[in-house]
């Protein structure tokens, strides 16, 4: 034990779902290799599967050159995680607001899409977006 | 998508034999889920024990599977992890589902 530097967990990744999937799995490896299994892993997995399926569907749609790449870094009981893609900007330059849909309404108008930014802002916290040479950034603090 | 069914009284058990569903799979769950559920006459209960990964799109295509039901049919889940539950409590579907922690639970209701 002592101050040796953590060395952060980063994946590169193409534009699709089926990467994404990928990712999320990769990862899992990694922090259950590092013995990190338990750091809050849940709740990470569920906000960066949000973070990239948006990527995804809206800054690289339509798009085949698209790539993310990711860096967690575990360190003092806290996951730091940037995301960045050579995608389009996010709506005005801003994070969506992530506001929760209504659940309370009638079978018929349930929602089925939208919770994904809610579910961000619910678990991640310390969220800054930034536009830089083109790529998009994205950082979030979690426990961990 | 791996899913498979079996007929317990008037419930259709529905087991999701794949440890997730997310956006890569959800339209094939949905479609699987219409195939599953083509002839029932009763309730149906999802079984989700095998699942231990749920994102935002895997959700809606639970909430699309229960409304092609139609309104006669009810979907209960059963048997939901940690991480799936927590997906579920908070967009808050966990008010619009009945969800059991067992299979039994689910007969019994």
């Amino acid at each position: 034990m002592g101050t040796h530097a953590k060395t952060p967990i980063q994946f590169e990744l193409q534009g699709t779902p089926h990467a994404v999937r990928a990712a999320l799995l990769q990862l899992r490896e990694e922090t259950y290799a590092n013995g990190e299994a338990l750091a809050n892993m849940g709740s990470l997995e569920i906000v960066l599967g949000e973070v990239l399926n948006n990527v995804v569907e809206h800054a690289l749609a339509g798009r085949v050159d698209g790539l993310i790449v990711v860096r967690c870094l575990h360190e003092s009981s806290e996951w730091r995680v940037i995301v960045r893609d050579n995608g389009i900007h996010m709506p005005n330059g801003k994070l969506p607001p992530g506001v929760a849909p209504d659940v309370d309404t009638t079978r018929e108008n349930l929602p089925e899409g939208g919770f994904g930014w809610s579910l961000v802002r619910m678990l991640a916290r310390d969220l800054h977006y930034e536009r830089s040479a083109d790529w998009n950034v994205l950082s979030f603090t979690m426990d961990g | 998508m791996d899913l498979s069914s079996r007929v317990v009284g008037d419930l259709l058990i529905v087991s999701v034999n794949e440890p997730r569903i997310d956006a890569s799979v959800a339209i094939q769950f949905k479609d699987r889920m219409r195939e599953e559920t083509d002839a029932i006459t009763g309730h149906v209960a999802l079984d989700l024990s095998q699942v231990d990964f749920i994102d935002s799109s895997g959700l809606g295509a639970i909430v699309a599977a229960m409304k092609q039901l139609g309104s006669e049919h009810r979907l209960d889940l059963c048997c939901l992890n940690e991480n799936v539950d927590k997906v579920f409590r908070l967009t808050r579907m966990d008010t619009v589902f009945r969800i059991f922690a067992s299979v039994d639970d689910a007969l019994a209701a």
